[in-house]
């Protein structure tokens, strides 16, 4: 099971943004570069978080890529088209059962 | 215009460069060195807002040998990013044996470009804070 810190839905401005961030920036332990994508881990976090299965989340079309860090040996990114459509917000939120408010 | 410096450091421009050790939508812990005067520090996220954008950092010195040793252990180019991030972690662990906590916290949405607020506070600080509350 895959876990992303927050239950509430996320915006495709706030999707975008976390994902530029990625994008720009080099991640963990393997110095990965380019992935336009967010934050995802398989270690259960103590905070409220939502979660999806891996076949969920390919299924859905969105590929994981394992960016291990020195604090989280299992943290993933999972990727995003660009650009991020209201679309693909939708699906990424379903897939971790979180609603529009 | 003044060259921002950890020494003074408030808000604007920030002084750091940044190594971001954890990532969770942006850095949860790193090292940072400050351009100006070359101080080094580990820093960690102590808290962020409902956005996960704006982030509270605890900033704690460390020495310069301990920050280049894992400065060149995150340098290695590794096919096993698990075994370099078990030996990371233990390296961070010995570089924070030698220091004596935080006393610089920080907020920011992009340590590496801007400082929103700081503030430094040591035990005759934190005491006063609480005193006061």
């Amino acid at each position: 099971m895959f876990y992303r810190f927050g239950q509430s839905y996320e915006s495709v401005a706030r999707l975008t943004r976390q994902a530029a961030m990625a994008e720009q920036a080099e991640i963990g332990t393997l110095r990965l570069r380019e992935l336009h994508g967010v934050s995802v881990s398989l270690t259960e976090p103590t905070v409220p978080a939502s979660s999806a299965t891996r076949a969920a989340i390919e299924g859905a079309g969105f590929k994981l890529v394992h960016s291990p860090t020195a604090t989280d040996p299992l943290h993933h990114t999972l990727v995003l088209p660009k650009p991020i459509t209201r679309s693909i917000a939708d699906t990424f939120n379903h897939i971790f059962g979180r609603s529009y408010r | 215009m003044t060259q921002p410096c950890c020494s003074r450091l408030q808000r604007g421009a920030s002084p750091f460069i940044v190594l971001a050790l954890g990532w969770h939508d942006g850095p949860t812990t790193g090292l940072a060195r400050c351009a100006d005067c070359g101080q080094t520090y580990h820093f960690e996220m102590l808290d962020w807002d409902d956005e996960q954008s704006t982030r509270v950092y605890a900033f704690a010195k460390i020495e310069r040998d301990a920050y280049a040793r894992l400065i060149a252990m995150h340098d290695e180019i590794v096919t096993d990013g698990v075994a370099k991030a078990n030996r990371m972690a233990l390296a961070t662990r010995d570089a924070l044996a030698g220091t004596f906590g935080r006393s610089l916290y920080v907020i920011a949405d992009d340590l590496g470009r801007e400082i929103i607020a700081c503030r430094e506070l040591d035990f005759a600080g934190w005491k006063k804070l609480m005193d006061e509350s």
